[in-house]
């Protein structure tokens, strides 16, 4: 059995971090963590295989975690829209949809890269 | 038992709020819509207590959907719930029947309250959005006094010299003593002053008075 990926949340709003609680929290494909973005390092990355966070956070982790933000999954409160750092943004109609983009950032290969914010080295998805 | 409808399209959302709801004992999710179109035929095959409602969502608005659904269910208690903190959303909701304003930003615990308290007469509104109704009513200006003209009544002579006093800072037994009366006496007049001019005590009541004339400072 694949070991667990590990997904951490910075969600703000109470009533998504339930959500998202209800939604993973039984999945054995994933361990499931809360992090305010505040705490959030570059060292994180040696940690953390998803993150997921809302939409808006996303440009926060490019401008200050470039080597984190591959790996975030942005999850908009407005609409059913996720996003990836890259900008790419699409509707889902099942929850499902939401499980499965994470487990695929999670499981994506690694290859290694420099932070050019911070200078960590690091494994970056792809 | 409060049964309640929920309706939102968002999906990640809906069923965050369909477990927090589904755990309390006191409420009873009867059924979840995606839209305004939807909530209006659930709302007329379930007939709920209670609609949560968000705002912006496809085919028909929850503002349309809330005015159907009153017009045709008047009983129906309808909160919007949404996440949007506009002004015109927050008013538009009032006129359309809602009989709350929640944004979603709120704790589980709080919405379980609100949603309790919306079945005793209760009207929940968000901090932010109460400060908009208030803030509307009083042209936007933090002020300890009313603004709203409300008939006031004159006051009588000797309860403008029970002010004048008020103002120099005399305590009711000063008071009692400089116009000859009881103590009781002055307390009954500055409970009759309070009420004429609508203030919650003496010192704005003074003041008040002052500010429009009805005293003189000395």
């Amino acid at each position: 059995m694949d070991k667990p990926i590990t997904v951490m949340m910075t969600f703000s709003n109470p009533i998504l971090v339930r959500a998202i609680k209800d939604l993973l929290g039984d999945n054995n494909a994933v361990n499931l963590r809360e992090i305010p973005l505040s705490s959030v390092t570059c060292e994180d990355e040696k940690n953390i295989d998803v993150i997921l966070c809302e939409t808006e956070v996303l440009s926060v982790l490019e401008q200050q975690h470039v080597c984190l933000a591959p790996r975030a999954l942005g999850i908009s409160v407005w609409n059913n829209m996720l996003s990836i750092s890259k900008g790419d943004l699409q509707s889902y109609n099942d929850l499902e949809e939401i499980v499965n983009y994470i487990i695929q950032i999670g499981k994506q290969s690694h290859i290694n890269v420099k932070c050019e914010a911070c200078g960590t080295d690091s494994q970056k998805k792809i | 038992m409060i049964r309640v409808l929920l309706v939102d399209d968002h999906i990640l959302f809906r069923k965050g709020l369909v477990n927090i709801l589904n755990e309390e004992e006191a409420i009873e999710v009867a059924g979840e819509a995606s839209n305004g179109e939807e909530a209006i035929e659930k709302a007329r095959e379930l007939m709920p207590d209670v609609i949560l409602m968000d705002i912006n969502m496809p085919k028909c608005n929850g503002l349309e959907a809330t005015r159907i659904i009153k017009s045709e269910m008047p009983y129906v208690k309808i909160v919007m719930l949404t996440v949007s903190d506009d002004d015109d959303k927050l008013f538009e909701s009032i006129k359309s029947g809602a009989q709350g304003y929640l944004l979603k930003n709120l704790e589980p615990e709080d919405l379980v309250v609100y949603l309790t308290g919306v079945m005793k007469g209760e009207t929940p509104i968000s901090g932010l959005m109460a400060t908009k109704i208030f803030e509307h009513f009083t042209g936007g200006q933090p002020t300890n006094e009313p603004k709203i003209d409300r008939e006031k009544k004159p006051l009588t002579k000797r309860e403008i010299e029970v002010l004048q006093l008020v103002i120099k800072g005399a305590t009711n037994r000063d008071i009692a003593l400089d116009l000859h009366i009881s103590e009781n006496t002055v307390k009954n007049h500055l409970r009759n002053i309070m009420e004429k001019l609508h203030m919650q005590n003496r010192i704005q009541a003074a003041t008040y008075a002052l500010k429009e004339g009805l005293i003189r400072e000395i």
